[in-house]
């Protein structure tokens, strides 16, 4: 597998789930875009396996009021959007990771998943991740998912 | 016959998202009862019957092997088919799940023809409704 493969893949997982599991289309995009003025929230999950390491996502707050808004039927503007908005970005990340590890290994293979956390009010510094992190447009948001494997592990 | 359904699971997202594709799916729902992990279903389990619980594998507290291996040693609680919704596609892992007894694995994300389809089919035998 080239070394750029695991990213676009997960690009392509992404897409995929955004779509099914909380019916946003998303496109990924070429280039990472000016984010200076994000509001970030976050989840990360760690997993265990052949490969090991984490799949964080980044995005703007107002992002995840949009996701517990389609998954959630929340109100944009209610007070528990902003809460509920968590919950949904850790599920929507749980379901990425999950089908993007079935996807690159196989179905032979297993992996144990953790539980996804919440990484706020973490930000993301200004060189952002690495090789393996994938820059969506999704609906006019950007979303940012990154595959790290722990240090020592190349994907 | 209308289902007594339960769903299982930490995240209230996907709680939502089930009982919103359960209403989705034309089947003749009754209730739908949510625990947030092993240890509240079980408790919730031994004062209501239900016809079919939906339950994640991760979560705190009592996971969702756990549960099952706890349902098995009842005599009363065995008897209630239990369905799997996890991410996870692992082969392997799905067949550890059944044989420790589970009647279907719901694969997140997941379509209202999915799980009417897995309802069907679990009370009658075995489904992987991927």
């Amino acid at each position: 597998m080239k070394e750029n493969e695991p990213a676009l893949l997960l690009a392509r997982v992404a897409v995929r789930v955004l779509e099914d599991g909380a019916f946003l289309f998303a496109e990924p995009l070429e280039e990472r875009p000016p984010v200076e003025r994000w509001r970030p929230v976050g989840a990360e999950l760690r997993f265990e396996g052949p490969c090991s390491g984490a799949v964080r996502l980044w995005c703007d707050t107002g992002f995840a009021g949009s996701v517990a808004a389609n998954m959630l039927g929340v109100p944009e503007s209610s007070p528990s959007a902003a809460e509920k908005g968590k919950d949904a970005l850790k599920e929507l990340l749980n379901m990425v990771v999950g089908n993007f590890l079935t996807e690159w290994y196989g179905k032979e293979t297993v992996f144990d998943l953790g539980l996804p956390v919440s990484l706020d009010p973490e930000v993301p510094d200004g060189d952002p991740p690495a090789e393996n992190a994938v820059w969506l447009d999704v609906e006019g948001n950007v979303v940012v998912f990154a595959l790290e494997p722990r240090a020592g592990e190349r994907p | 016959m209308a289902y007594t359904i339960m769903v299982v699971d930490d995240s209230e997202t996907i709680r939502f998202v089930l009982e919103r594709t359960l209403g989705m799916t034309k089947l003749p729902v009754e209730a739908v009862i949510q625990a947030s992990n092993g240890k509240e279903a079980l408790a919730k389990l031994r004062d209501t019957w239900v016809d079919i619980v939906f339950t994640d594998i991760h979560m705190p507290e009592l996971d969702g092997v756990k549960l099952l291996e706890a349902m098995n040693e009842d005599p009363v609680l065995k008897e209630i088919p239990v369905v799997v919704v996890s991410t996870e596609g692992s082969r392997t892992r799905i067949e550890e799940l059944r044989r420790k007894g589970i009647k279907g694995y719901l694969r997140k994300p997941f379509t209202p023809e999915a799980v009417r389809d897995i309802i069907l089919d679990t009370l009658g035998g075995w489904n992987e409704g991927e």
